[in-house]
């Protein structure tokens, strides 16, 4: 009883030391490698917290959303923004994240046009600091569900505490996270990025079922009016020309000076679009690049490189106090 | 007791050796801008793990900036196609070339340099090394460049709270894998912070100049060589500035139906030598410089709307014409279908007394003659293939440029030699 004693102490440092940091286990019902129709678009309902949750004046739940959405983005899935998913929620009258049990799967799946999404409630929220005791606690429950079929696709729940006292196996780690751990929000956010990172490791990812997708808008060619070595002066037209695939849209940049300029389908295949120089624009060697992009928003370039253009609009026209802002010009701007 | 503390927190807290410069160009990039971040290069398999989840820390950093993200499965299969695997090359690939390939306005490049953990009884340690660098493919200017290396340890410079401790703690420290993710996650935030916030960046930030990558500051200047002798031989005319868009606004859907065309050739057709046709006469073919050939049988794409639209006609198409860029008496070919006649390029050369090119390679393979026709095309150069008939036996000669006086390109020889270490030939174009 006495040796038991003796090591009382110590087993309790070392369950307190190694007991908080266990790795999240993610539960898989529905393998990738099984089903080659992998839901694509996955949107993430707004978290849900416990009611008896203490943490009242910063509750982590949005701070978890955006945290987990920010990871989960980097999977091969199709991620509905998080304000279109709020959006499109507020339009059928859903303030808070609704209930699958509530709201049929098919309404849901129609409302936020996706194939899946992900749910997250929170189960516990801690963070304390007083004394040699600081800690910082976040336990929640995420499922991903199939909103075809309606069953789980994976489902997570985990606790992540990151903890320092007594315990703690040195005087500058206790003082150290003290002091961490009393910026709240900071402490919630370094939780929940632990919890996802976890998480990420263990979630299906369907990025290669969708490697056959990738494919660039084509662009034949680029044409533009400028010519070697010739500076360009105020009023001057840059002219573009951009062949490729018809119906999508079109738009050139001069270096990364000016960017995004619209340019309109005149016909088929075949986009144009100019840029007015003005007064003060200045401009060495840049290179006039056609992008157009598709209606997935891929996106192909191509640099006109036969000639760079240089520009020398001269001095700035100062603004009359009358006149209204003038905007820079170009020719098809929406 | 508590100077002694404060200063083991001093030295003794998790170290972040950063070094970083910014671009002030960087805060132009906007929702409209994307940008790709390539995968992370290593110094050995070991490090693969870690490469994928600083990526992510990265990636999921990153959605909090001013920009937009592309996606790492489109990345790394754009890649893919293009041949692109080895993350160590992509630091010597000019930033355009990336850029074209992508679709994106910038490219981080980024390294694992060190990864690390030591133990040694009282003490372990664990330390990461990156170095990461944003470049603007439309520019090939460096936005962001940062070397950082993070570490932590345990041990008795941190004052343990007891023997146990002493002991446990650094073998505990060093085996526990989430150690390693803790450290990517506070090394990414920390690299990435001003990035997310550039409103806070500071003159001591910044880049006193434009730095261009070095693997695009090259072929700029490459570029900008070619252009200067372009532009000896084809001055600018206001009248050819002013009909550009002119021929778009009186014949666009007629140009736009001609460019989206497709040649099939009869499997017994024959590819006679094609050789520029170096005088200008206005209704006749000429040699262009960008739109590679002037008079070609073509048979129309058939296509009702977007989704009958033939891409792979397309592709084919480009194909061809990189083959048919000399084209300038008309090849006797069989075709399907109508002759059609394409526009006057705006870009030919107009010299009536060219005779001069050099000849950078010989080739019975189609294929190896494209090969250094892309090249050179990608690096700038205007370049011809030009097929010819040696002893009953088909070859492709691959060409580039073509000057009227003989010194010009010389200079052109020498400067291929030089700087493209390809050997070549100054010959006549005919």
């Amino acid at each position: 009883m006495r040796s038991c004693g003796k090591l009382f102490f110590p087993i309790i440092i070392l369950a307190l030391f190694f007991g908080g940091c266990a790795a999240a286990k993610v539960k898989v019902y529905l393998p990738m490698e099984e089903n080659t129709i992998f839901p694509r678009t996955v949107a993430i309902l707004p978290f849900t917290i416990a009611e008896d949750v203490k943490e009242k004046d910063n509750p982590p739940h949005h701070i978890f959303r955006e945290v987990f959405f920010n990871y989960f983005s980097y999977l091969g899935y199709t991620d509905v923004a998080l304000v279109t998913i709020d959006k499109r929620l507020n339009e059928y009258g859903v303030t808070v994240s609704p209930n699958p049990q509530e709201m049929d799967l098919a309404t849901l799946k129609k409302a936020l046009n996706a194939d899946a999404i992900v749910m997250g409630h929170i189960l516990e929220a801690n963070n304390f600091t007083g004394g040699f005791h600081a800690e910082t606690v976040v336990r929640a429950k995420l499922v991903m569900l199939d909103l075809t079929t309606g069953e789980s696709i994976w489902d997570v729940d985990h606790t992540e505490m990151a903890y320092s006292g007594i315990a703690a196996p040195s005087v500058v780690d206790i003082i150290q996270e003290q002091i961490e751990n009393s910026k709240v929000e900071l402490a919630y956010y370094k939780s929940v990025e632990m919890f996802s990172m976890q998480v990420m490791k263990q979630i299906p990812d369907p990025a290669k079922l969708r490697y056959g997708e990738v494919q660039l808008p084509t662009i034949t060619r680029i044409e533009t009016n400028i010519h070697p070595n010739h500076k360009l002066g105020a009023n001057d037209l840059i002219q573009v020309r951009l062949y490729g695939q018809p119906g999508l849209k079109a738009t050139f940049d001069i270096g990364s000076w000016r960017t995004s300029i619209n340019m309109k389908e005149v016909a088929p295949g075949l986009y144009t679009g100019s840029y007015t120089i003005e007064a003060g624009d200045h401009i060495e060697n840049a290179f006039i690049i056609g992008t157009l992009k598709n209606k997935d928003g891929f996106a192909s370039k191509k640099f006109y490189k036969s000639a760079l253009a240089n520009v020398e609009g001269g001095n700035p026209v100062e603004p009359k106090e009358e006149m209204p802002n003038v905007k820079r010009k170009s020719s098809f701007e929406s | 007791m508590l100077i002694g503390i404060l200063l083991c927190l001093t030295v003794s807290a998790c170290s972040t050796d950063l070094q970083m410069k910014v671009s002030g160009n960087l805060n132009q990039l906007s929702q409209n801008q994307t940008v790709a971040i390539l995968p992370i290069e290593i110094a050995n398999n070991q490090q693969k793990e870690t490469a994928l989840l600083f990526r992510q820390s990265l990636y999921a950093n990153l959605q909090e900036s001013n920009f937009n993200l592309l996606e790492p499965y489109v990345i790394d299969q754009l890649l893919k196609e293009n041949g692109l695997t080895d993350p160590a090359k992509f630091s010597t690939i000019n930033p355009m070339h990336l850029g074209e390939i992508l679709g994106t306005d910038a490219v981080i490049i980024s390294r694992l340099n060190r990864v690390e953990r030591s133990y040694f009884l009282i003490h372990s340690s664990i330390e990461m090394s990156v170095s990461v660098e944003m470049v603007d493919t439309r520019t090939g200017e460096i936005l962001w460049h940062a070397e950082q290396t993070e570490s932590d340890f345990q041990g008795i410079a941190k004052i343990p709270t007891g023997i146990i401790a002493a002991i446990l703690a650094p073998i505990y420290f060093v085996t526990n894998k989430l150690n390693l993710d803790r450290l990517t996650s506070t090394l990414v935030s920390k690299l990435t912070d001003l990035v997310k916030n550039p409103e806070e960046l500071q003159a001591k930030d910044t880049f006193e100049q434009t730095v261009i990558a070095s693997a695009a500051s090259g072929d700029i200047e490459k570029i900008k060589n070619a252009e200067k002798v372009r532009a000896k031989f084809h001055p600018f005319t206001i009248d050819e500035s002013a009909n550009f868009m002119a021929e778009v606004e009186t014949d666009s859907s007629e140009t736009a139906l001609k460019e989206l065309v497709v040649t099939q050739l009869e499997p017994d057709s024959k590819i006679e030598p094609a050789l520029p046709n170096l005088s200008v006469v206005p209704t006749e073919p000429k040699v262009a410089s960008q739109d590679k050939f002037a008079v070609f049988e073509v048979q129309p794409v058939m296509f009702d709307g977007e989704d009958s639209f033939d891409l792979d006609a397309l592709i084919e198409k480009e194909r061809q014409d990189a083959l048919r860029i000399t084209a300038s008496k008309k090849p006797e070919r069989k075709m399907k279908t109508t002759t059609r006649v394409f526009k006057q390029s705006t870009f030919e050369i107009q010299s009536s007394a060219i005779q001069y090119t050099i000849q950078v390679g010989a080739y019975k393979t189609q294929r190896f003659a494209q090969r250094l026709f892309n090249n050179l095309m990608e690096k700038g150069y205007n370049v011809f293939i030009r097929p010819f008939k040696k002893e009953e036996t088909k070859m492709y000669r691959v060409q580039v440029e073509a000057f009227e006086d003989k010194t010009d390109a010389t200079l052109m020889a020498k400067k291929l030699r030089s700087e493209e270490n390809i050997p070549n030939f100054v010959t006549l174009v005919n």
